[in-house]
């Protein structure tokens, strides 16, 4: 082992001085009279230079790596950050499709068991403290104090310091695996006993959430580098968090109220607010898991200590972390959506109360992650119901999020599609969450590949998707250039639906019973494993066609010379960064600003079409016309629903239909059997509530999303929205068919609906010409 | 179908799925037969508790645990096991065949008795990927339609004439200048020669490799080359060090040969010893010249 230490320090040397006289022979560092391009300033650096670099004026900073190193502006700490943090997610990313590619086969073949176990524990650490972190505060780095009006940061050194803190911390969390790959390829050419000490680390097997007593016991010394280096990570992100706290509420120019801030600054704030008091408790608890594992304490040990205490602690810290990483990116989805939707985000102020709500209760939910632990069943019942309760705030964003988008000038850029998609995998990803919270559900499920789906549908298909389209919504800004559109949307398409697919494969796995974190399992569940794994690489192919558009782009996409590259003044939705950038573009390149005509510019909150909204009736020409709606409508239906029923009665008789649904409701209403007519009571009561389903409920809905069903004409959209009522009636009605019975039953009941449909739609057409009835159809 | 869509999203859309359902065959196909060349599977880790851990293992679950003495185990056991204890992280590979009722025992986690004292031991199998040999020729024909319709948007845009790249314009910045001849300069070629000096180590590959990357960021193809000497002198010289000092240090490039190229057969081990050492030579400035040049646009 000295032998090694000795060695490595005399190649350290070795390669000091050949790299000095390397230097030397190729003439750096350069100078103008060596024949470099470079020009010096007066005031030092070599600013002139890295315009033409670069493509714009460093204002003075020093050039070159100097520049990186030691500066303390908050845009090139905010580069910085989002460089390292896509790094860390390259590298984090990779980790995951190594996860998938073993998962192809049942057996621990392609990778060790133990290497396994390794990739999925540094997967964890490196995508949530290392990528999705400085992702979102390199972003709010850059963006925030141009929202506010800031100079800069409010401690802009403290703000340097908490960037250069998280390299070191990754090289520490990562190091057993970059010591290993440097032994493997040095013990190609020098004797392994002269390295070994390059073997003493190895990736630690513990899961990120480092569950005692297996971390305490870990022998690997890796363990404790990690620690070390997630310790270093909380500081740098507690640093950070002080940094964004102060800016907004001491930095903030004179206009600039707290109801001016954006959604964005909101959420950092929140956010910021969360990683002080999390980030600083995950500390606590690292010291004491290193004090347990080098210094005989006994804070989570079997004997004297509790191991679940660890587990409360770690989620105390763990649960807020999710939204830590997760508030950010529904702040960028606030931000980017209204820009695309030509309307003005609906409802700003109950998105900011959601949030602050999310914020507050996150800190009372950790222990739903505990439920298997055999705690006191009335803890886990008030954690179940707040577990539950924060699903109310996260849907008010959802239904605000739609609600912004009904009715607006939709643009189907890259960025928008992103939105769109991440809204999807998050109300999945979050309504299987909520499903989650509740205890028996949670209790089956628990430590099942449907934990991993649910979170991953968060953490992948909405928060990654979001960093995306921040990518390419401030790319112009970013760079002065602009990226292939046509390749970004297509990335976002590849993207959300690889998420789709990838982590709803998770999902089914989970509820068929697969338990998570093993490199073997059954081979019943290959297929279904291969499918997801195909979604991870279609999502990789597509992260790689996104990082080849950012760098493409930076080199060959087209000059920025309009700073309103998405047409953002036309809905008066031209915000403060674009204002930023517009003043940028003309004082150094001297760019006029344009305006659109003044008779395109719309307020953005006013819909497309205000013709289409009609004059506020009376009260009695309301009714009336109300009336005159049900009864067409009643009679509609009634017409439909019987038709419908006599397909339906001749499909029964047939044999291809049971109505067990029908005669079930008796049963769970508790009547007695009996008959009615002649009929058994519980299908009169079955059929009863059907027909009136048809006659009252269902044309209601149709009436009132008439507009809303897609078709040609009149009758096609009753067909459509019959084929959309038929899935859940031919699951419902379903009564284990095989066959050529199950084609008949399928067939049968789109038959029905069909019909149902059809007259429907020629019933209300008929009667409203006929009554002159005011409907949306 | 408006044929522009088709061509710029639908096509490319379903070639990134048939892309994706060939990556995984395509791996597994091709590491397959490498990866028993190579020694990555066949041999299970050993892992050793020692008597403070091994208690909390064989004393829960009221299950009885095969017990051994030490003398007992095999000579791959008895190896292997003494290697864990060595090990900082308690594990170690087993070199060799455990008969059939010792490696039974040892899946299950058996309890050893060495020096009078408990200990903990377990094995992990690794075995080794077995793929249907159908399933690497269909996953890169999936590759090829993949890539093919992956591709297929730039076909389109060069068939109606439209910019290669979405936003294309004349004013191209060049991404390598900021190495070649901007700020980053020196920190690029220091820090490329020292990447390549460590992944040149890789035999055959390595030289073209770090050949590769010194002449990314070289400021000239004359440059690049005479780095790519420096590059290739002192990679040959490591090599032949290493070569005194470990004469078995490339052994296992005659079966890989065989492995990749059947037909060739066997080579002669020395030869390839002194092919390996030497190759550097021309393969860095080759490749360090070469990739400055086909670069120059970048």
């Amino acid at each position: 082992m000295i032998g090694g230490g000795v060695l490595a320090g005399a190649l350290a040397v070795c390669a000091l001085v050949c790299a000095t006289y390397l230097a030397r022979t190729i003439g750096w560092p350069a100078t103008v009279a060596a024949g470099s391009s470079r020009q010096a300033r007066s005031d030092g650096g070599y600013a002139r230079r890295m315009a033409v670099y670069t493509g714009f004026d460093s204002h003075g900073k020093e050039s070159g790596l100097f520049r990186w190193l030691t500066t303390v502006d908050h845009k090139d700490i905010g580069l910085l950050y989002i460089f390292f943090g896509a790094a860390a997610g390259l590298w984090g990313g990779t980790d995951g499709m190594m996860i998938r590619t073993e998962l192809l086969t049942p057996a621990s073949d392609v990778w060790s068991a133990g290497t396994y176990n390794g990739i999925f524990t540094t997967h964890g650490w490196t995508m949530l403290i290392f990528f999705v972190t400085p992702v979102f505060f390199g972003i709010a780095n850059y963006f925030l104090p141009i929202f506010i009006d800031a100079d800069d940061m409010a401690f802009p050194r403290l703000n340097a310091i908490g960037f250069w803190l998280l390299p070191p911390s990754l090289v520490m969390v990562r190091g057993g695996l970059i010591t290993e790959m440097v032994g493997k390829i040095l013990g190609l050419v020098i004797p392994i006993q002269y390295i070994d000490f390059l073997f003493a680390l190895e990736p630690p097997e513990l899961g990120w959430y480092i569950y005692t007593p297996l971390s305490v016991t870990a022998t690997n010394p890796q363990v404790d580098i990690a620690l070390l280096g997630l310790h270093l990570s909380g500081i740098a992100t507690v640093m950070a968090s002080i940094n964004f706290i102060a800016t907004i509420f001491v930095e903030r120019s004179e206009e600039t109220t707290w109801a001016d801030l954006g959604i964005f600054t909101w959420s950092i704030l929140v956010t910021a607010g969360l990683a002080l008091f999390a980030f600083s408790l995950l500390g606590s608890v690292l010291v004491m898991l290193l004090l347990d594992r080098n210094f005989a304490t006994t804070f989570f040990a079997i004997d004297g200590g509790s191991p679940l205490l660890f587990q409360n602690l770690f989620w105390f810290w763990g649960h807020p972390e999710v939204y830590i990483i997760f508030l950010p990116a529904t702040g960028l989805l606030s931000t980017i959506l209204p820009k695309f939707s030509g309307r003005k985000l609906f409802g700003y102020k109950y998105i900011v109360y959601s949030t602050l709500a999310i914020g507050v209760l996150s800190f009372g939910v950790w222990a739903h992650h505990m439920f298997t632990t055999g705690m006191d069943p009335r803890i886990r019942a008030s954690f179940m119901a707040v577990s539950i309760a924060i699903a109310v705030p996260s849907a008010i964003k959802v239904f605000n999020w739609l609600t912004t988008m009904w009715e607006g000038r939709i643009r189907l850029t890259a960025p928008m599609l992103l939105c769109i998609g991440a809204i999807g995998n998050f109300v999945v990803g979050g309504i299987t969450g909520v499903f989650l919270a509740a205890i028996p559900v949670d209790l089956v499920l628990s430590d099942t590949y449907y934990i991993v789906g649910h979170f991953h549908f968060i953490v992948a298909g909405f928060i990654a998707a979001m960093m995306m389209a921040a990518s390419y919504y401030w790319y112009p800004i970013l760079t002065g250039r602009m990226y292939d559109r046509d390749l970004a949307r297509l990335q976002a398409v590849i993207f959300s639906v690889g998420s789709a697919i990838t982590f709803g494969s998770l999902l089914i796995l989970g509820q068929l019973g697969l338990p998570r974190r093993y490199a073997s399992y059954p081979e019943q569940f290959a297929p279904l494993m291969q499918v997801a794994s195909i979604g991870a690489y279609a999502m990789g192919i597509a992260t790689l066609m996104w990082l080849f558009n950012m760098l493409q782009s930076y080199r060959v996409g087209a000059v920025v010379t309009d700073a309103d590259v998405w047409d953002l003044k036309r809905s008066q939705q031209f915000s403060r960064e674009w204002q930023w950038f517009e003043k940028r573009l003309e004082s150094d390149y001297g760019i006029v600003p344009t305006a659109p005509p003044a008779e395109e510019i719309r307020p953005s909150a006013q819909w497309e079409t205000p013709e289409r909204t009609p004059a506020a009736p009376t009260a009695a020409e309301d009714f009336r016309s109300i009336a005159r709606d049900a009864v067409v409508g009643a009679a509609g239906g009634a017409l439909a629903v019987t038709l419908m029923s006599a397909v339906l009665g001749a499909a029964t008789l047939l044999g291809f239909l049971q109505p067990p649904l029908l005669t079930g409701l008796a049963r769970i209403l508790g009547i007695e059997p009996g008959t009615v007519f002649g009929l058994p009571v519980s299908l009169v009561l079955g059929f009863a509530v059907f027909y009136a389903g048809g006659v009252i409920f269902w044309p209601t809905v149709f009436a009132a999303g008439a507009g809303r069903f897609p078709g040609g004409n009149r009758v096609l959209v009753g067909l459509s929205f019959a084929m959309l009522l038929w899935p859940g009636f031919a699951l419902g009605f379903y009564s284990g068919q095989t066959g050529f019975a199950l084609v008949a039953y399928l067939g049968s009941t789109l038959l029905a609906h069909a019909v149902y449909g059809a007259t429907l739609s020629a019933s209300f057409e008929y009667l409203n010409d006929r009554y002159e009835i005011a409907s949306v159809l | 179908m408006d044929r522009n869509y088709l061509f710029t999203y639908i096509v490319p859309l379903i070639g990134a799925f048939v892309l994706a359902a060939g990556i995984g065959g395509a791996v597994l196909g091709t590491y397959s037969p490498v990866q028993n060349t190579f020694g990555l599977c066949g041999s299970p880790d050993m892992t050793v508790f020692g008597p403070e851990e091994s208690p909390q293992t064989t004393s829960s679950g009221g299950f009885e645990f095969p017990q051994f003495a030490y003398e007992e185990l095999s000579d791959p056991a008895r190896s292997a096991f003494e290697e864990a204890l060595r090990s900082p992280t308690d594990r170690h590979s087993v070199e060799g065949t455990l008969s059939p009722d010792e490696r039974e025992a040892l899946l299950t986690g058996s309890v050893v008795i060495y020096e009078g004292t408990e200990y903990y031991a377990a094995i992990t199998p690794h075995p080794c990927v077995n793929v249907t040999p159908l399933l690497l020729p269909a996953s890169l024909l999936a590759l090829l339609v993949g890539g093919v319709g992956m591709l297929a948007p730039i076909a389109w845009r060069r068939r109606v004439g439209r910019p290669l790249h979405g936003g294309d314009t004349g004013n191209v910045r060049s991404g390598l200048a900021l190495f070649r001849e901007g700020p980053y300069e020196g920190v690029g070629l220091i820090g490329s020669f020292g990447a390549a000096s460590v992944v040149g180590l890789v035999p055959l590959i390595g030289p073209l490799l770090g050949g590769s990357i010194v002449g990314a960021v070289a400021p000239t193809t004359r440059r690049a080359a005479v780095l790519g000497t420096y590059l290739g002198a002192l990679l040959t010289g490591i090599l032949a060090v290493a070569t005194v000092l470990l004469p078995s240090a490339f052994v296992f490039v005659p079966p890989l040969v065989v492995t990749l190229a059947p037909l060739v057969g066997p080579p002669n081990a020395q030869g390839v010893t002194i092919l390996v050492v030497l190759a550097p030579l021309l393969l860095a400035p080759v490749s360090a010249a070469a990739t400055r040049r086909l670069t120059r646009s970048l």
